[in-house]
């Protein structure tokens, strides 16, 4: 429900640090990012000159950049869908009284604490084939599959994937369901509702809108997925697993161009723009 | 509670997975570095625990000061992330400011990688004199913060019955009124959550902290990251200094959980 | 009474003056007195540990006498070269020194100050001629780093027993398609005696092999295993350039790239080794799952101590003829928009001397200097090797300003080959016309 009025002052004034935000850390940065992804902004040269939509072009043409994005594409989905699934699932088991809740709850929450970076590191120990806690222990049931083999290396990077942010999906689901009111259940149990039905019925219908934004948020952030990937495959053999996040960084860090990294930049928020009202419809800003 | 024990052993389970790479990491942390070295399972307990003294004060590493760094450049994140985001939703959610286009824009900046910001954000900070200091990381990082707390809020405040706050303006209340004394108090699992988020998030950060600091703001990701050497990786060094940087979110995270409650509303709900 | 007040007024006057003249000579001494505090960067790991302990010592020591405290920052591998490119980029002076390399000084060099007066002669030639750019010296060496071919010494020797010999013989024919007899001298292998070993020492083809498998390969599409595959490349009597003109596409890098590609395709290596690169083939050796592999020289301190190469690794040149090892210094150089060039000049000139390299080396560090390294021999064998290596095989691609570039789109477009998913046909065009694009 939306007040008119005098309140629009009100409005204003407490949207304003965010405003201010925005304004410093944004408007200046995005100008500055446009106006590269115009230039030619090498590093090897110390010359910026403006280079009209010559990055932009360069982008469009180069098989690898919409290789990264279909690659990326995918992942993201993939990702997105089965971590929700399971995060959904785990805060479901969650939303009672059980032995070591507490306990639990930060143990399951440990992966997202760890810095992503920092992550791939462990990862690449233990997942090593020579003295990795992974490899031995599957070697040791006589499972000697190769994870990084190229039939199962998109499989290991979605698993992985999953064991570092599931929990981010588990806690905001979570907090989603604290917020569905005690009554609910507690009526529908009267009603002689199963837990399946109360769940299909009740619970997901309220959760739409937060799932759509976990969705939503998981999806973009996947679409920047970089640390694991670059750490353990540097996006390869070749480019096979190279995903978006990783050519501008290399685009811009080992190519050393600039200006064609911010443009590859400006096309991936100009490409996935058109998707967000999309999803922000579910979650309907202007109705109550 | 016996009859729920089923959700003890799944969840077990599943901790259990998703804790391998801290496992990983202290099993790891106290194996001497020949041990590491010679395969996965050969067990030398390494008496002097050198990786963690290497991880807490070898050459050029002032892990004390990175952990320093660490806590307060999160806690700074939480509380202005907080500060700007919840009055902000309340803002957009209730008295339609902005409309759609605020967060639309708000998730557009979560689609840049973040390499889009780098230079920009360098040169930006440089002239504002905030670069390597705990403020400038509190800034950036509340920047990369701000569009998953807006829609947490967001989201959390949608879901608020209206009643409460119609009673309040019936009553007279002023829009800030209503914000601290009826909002805020509902919002225990949204602040919550966002709270133990930015803090993690905040926490674990290390591009930004890469390019914005260089010695006096170091947080704990990137002092760790010096274990990987251009010759090979110090697995028992980085192992001891991940094991130790989890400590505080880990912390945190425990201490928010009792906001996360159910039925915090329900006293509050009529009918 | 107006006397009275005139006189208080000049003694406030006199009191001021004399105040403001303390003052302004404080402030016109002390400058000359304080420090100038100069930032540089450094890697974290070996070099950064040595280099401390340079530093200590200077600020003790001769640092006093210049008015000169330096500060070290180290940063990780990965990040320190994209954080360096970000602070170039915006001309920044927060650090008075970067860190750069051989293989980086071309791209640098806009950024940088030359460095006079250096000393030539007390430096290996390859490390201080690699940091050159248009005769000028645009950094000066610290470590040098280069390949040795690492393999067992207790498995090569073991090759010529009667029983070996004949099965050695078997099984190069399978796998080589010739049948060759065992060379217990890796100085003088050619690869094929390389890929023979190695595929006698692989469980697929000798079941009693110690060994899982013969070679460690480090495949990994990473800009460093591009260097280390060029020592294949030059082996085989290839090169990136011909004349100008790129020529990856020739009988001699087709060669290399099928040397990479048959120890893949063979499973000479372990098929994980296409994620692999120095930590990974480093764990092979020292688990004893692989018993050969080319590797920089730097590994030889974790190899020599550990696991089951501890005491039995050997050291030879990479295989082939002429010149065959990649040589790279890293370096310092001299940020051109640092505010304190007088002082980190002086910081510099302390570094290109013996002296003020001997802490280094006593902390582990390599420096490029051949007076050093002889008298180091008997902490780290492999010392003698790079002042012989380097001066007789060595050799520096020089490919221009966007020689870091070239490295890493090698790697992304050969490491598809060396892993067998392309053929070394398909790959070698495209290696050409990377390298023509970023040809300046």
């Amino acid at each position: 429900m939306i007040r008119q009025g005098k309140d629009k002052a009100s409005a204003f004034v407490l949207a304003a640090p965010l405003l201010i935000l925005l304004c410093i850390l944004v408007i200046w940065p995005i100008y500055l990012g446009i106006r590269t992804s115009l230039s030619n902004d090498l590093l090897s040269e110390f010359e910026i000159t403006p280079a009209g939509f010559s990055n932009y072009r360069a982008v469009i043409s180069e098989p690898n950049f919409w290789n990264a994005l279909r690659f990326t594409t995918i992942f993201a989905i993939v990702v997105t869908i089965f971590e929700g699934v399971l995060g959904f699932l785990l805060a479901l088991v969650f939303d009672r009284k059980f032995p070591g809740k507490r306990t639990l709850f930060s143990m399951v929450l440990v992966p997202i604490m760890i810095a992503p970076s920092l992550m791939a590191v462990m990862y690449r120990l233990i997942l090593n084939e020579n003295i990795g806690i992974i490899p031995g222990f599957l070697q040791n049931f006589g499972w000697d599959i190769s994870i990084y083999d190229q039939k199962y290396i998109f499989f290991t990077l979605v698993i992985l994937d999953a064991i570092q942010y599931t929990s981010f999906a588990f806690l905001l689901i979570y907090a989603g369901l604290q917020n569905i009111p005690q009554e609910i259940y507690e009526s529908a149990a009267i009603d002689g509702a199963k837990y399946r039905q109360v769940v299909l019925r009740i619970t997901l219908p309220i959760l739409k809108p937060a799932l759509a934004i976990i969705a939503m948020l998981r999806l973009i952030d996947s679409f920047r997925t970089f640390d694991t990937i670059y750490i353990l495959t540097g996006g390869g053999p070749g480019t096979t697993t190279q995903t978006i996040g990783i050519y501008i960084y290399k685009t811009a860090f080992i190519t050393g161009d600039f200006g064609m990294a911010s443009a590859a930049s400006v096309i991936l928020v100009i490409l996935l723009a058109p998707f967000m009202p999309k999803i922000i419809k579910q979650f309907r800003l202007d109705v109550k | 509670m016996k009859r729920n024990l089923w959700a003890t052993f799944v969840i077990g389970v599943v901790a259990f997975v998703l804790m391998l790479p801290l496992l990983g990491a202290i099993y790891t942390s106290l194996r001497t570095d020949n041990a590491i070295a010679s395969g996965p399972f050969v067990w030398e307990f390494d008496y002097g625990f050198t990786h963690y003294q290497n991880a807490m004060g070898a050459a050029g590493y002032d892990f004390a000061s990175f952990f320093r760094n660490s806590i307060l450049i999160s806690s700074g994140t939480v509380i202005l992330t907080t500060l700007i985001s919840l009055p902000a939703a309340y803002s957009i959610v209730r008295l339609g400011f902005g409309g759609a286009w605020l967060l639309r824009i708000a998730l557009g900046l979560r689609i840049l990688p973040a390499v889009f910001f780098i230079i920009p954000f360098y040169k930006l900070f440089t002239n504002l004199g905030m670069v390597d200091s705990i403020r400038g990381l509190v800034l950036a990082n509340t920047f990369v913060n701000v569009t998953l707390a807006l829609l947490i809020f967001s989201s959390s405040i949608k879901e608020l019955p209206y009643e409460i706050e119609e009673a309040a303006l019936v009553d007279g209340a002023s829009v800030f009124r209503i914000l601290r004394s009826i909002i805020f108090p509902l919002m225990g699992p949204g602040v919550a959550a966002v709270g133990v988020l930015t803090f993690i998030f905040s926490w674990s950060d290390y591009l930004f902290a890469v390019v914005l600091s260089s010695s006096e703001a170091t947080p704990v990701t990137v002092g760790a990251a010096n274990f990987v050497t251009s010759y090979g990786v110090r697995w028992g060094d980085i192992s001891a200094a991940v094991t130790l940087s989890i400590l505080p979110p880990l912390i945190f995270a425990t201490l928010a959980q009792k906001y996360l409650v159910k039925g915090l509303s329900s006293g509050a709900i009529k009918g | 009474m107006n006397g009275e007040r005139v006189e208080m007024r000049i003694r406030k006057l006199l009191t001021a003056a004399i105040a403001a003249g303390a003052l302004l000579a404080g402030i016109a001494v002390a400058p000359a007195q304080a420090a100038t505090t100069v930032k540089m960067i450094l890697w974290p790991g070996p070099e950064g540990e040595a280099m401390q302990k340079v530093v200590d010592a200077y600020n003790a020591g001769q640092g006093k006498k210049d008015g000169v405290v330096v500060k070290q920052v180290l940063l990780s591998r990965d990040n320190t070269f994209a954080k360096e490119a970000a602070l170039m980029k915006a001309k920044s002076s927060e650090y008075d020194i970067y860190f750069t390399a051989s293989y980086l000084v071309g791209q640098h060099s806009p950024y940088l100050t030359e460095i006079k007066g250096v000393n030539d002669k007390i430096y290996l030639k390859a490390s201080i001629d690699g940091l050159k750019v248009n005769k000028k010296q645009m950094a000066l060496p610290l470590d040098t780093g280069l390949h040795f071919m690492y393999y067992r010494t207790d498995l090569v020797s073991g090759l010529s027993s009667a029983a070996n010999v004949t099965k050695y013989k078997a099984i190069s024919k399978t796998v080589l398609g010739k049948e060759l007899s065992p060379n217990t001298d890796p100085e003088t292998w050619t690869w094929d005696d390389a890929l023979a070993t190695a595929a006698f020492y692989t469980q697929k083809y000798n079941p009693d092999s110690p060994t899982k498998y013969g070679y460690a390969l480090p495949a990994k599409n990473l800009l460093y295993n591009t260097m280390i595959w060029n020592d294949v490349l030059w082996g085989l009597g290839g090169n990136w350039f011909s004349n100008g003109k790129p020529t990856i596409n020739s009988p001699a890098g087709l060669a290399a790239i099928n040397v990479y590609r048959t120890i893949y395709t063979k499973e000479l290596t372990s098929p994980e080794s296409s994620q692999w690169e120095y930590a990974e083939t480093n764990a092979a050796l020292t688990s004893g799952n692989a018993m050969m592999g080319l590797q920089w020289n730097a590994a030889y301190s974790e190899l020599s101590k550990t696991g089951a190469t501890s005491g039995k690794v050997g050291i030879a040149a990479p295989p082939g003829k002429g010149l065959r090892t990649h040589v790279h210094a890293l370096a310092v150089g001299l940020n051109k928009y640092s505010k304190n060039q007088a002082a980190a000049k002086k910081w510099m000139g302390y570094l290109a001397t013996v002296a003020g390299m001997k802490n280094y080396a006593a902390a582990g560090g390599v420096p490029s200097m051949p007076e050093i390294l002889k008298t180091m021999v008997s902490t780290n064998a492999s010392f003698a090797n790079i002042i012989t290596y380097a001066g007789k095989y060595g050799y520096s691609e020089s490919a221009g300003s966007r020689e870091f570039d070239m490295y890493g789109k090698l790697a992304e477009v050969l490491s598809p080959a060396w892993v067998g998913q392309k053929t070394a046909e398909e790959v070698a065009s495209a290696a050409d016309a990377a390298l023509k694009a970023l040809q300046k």
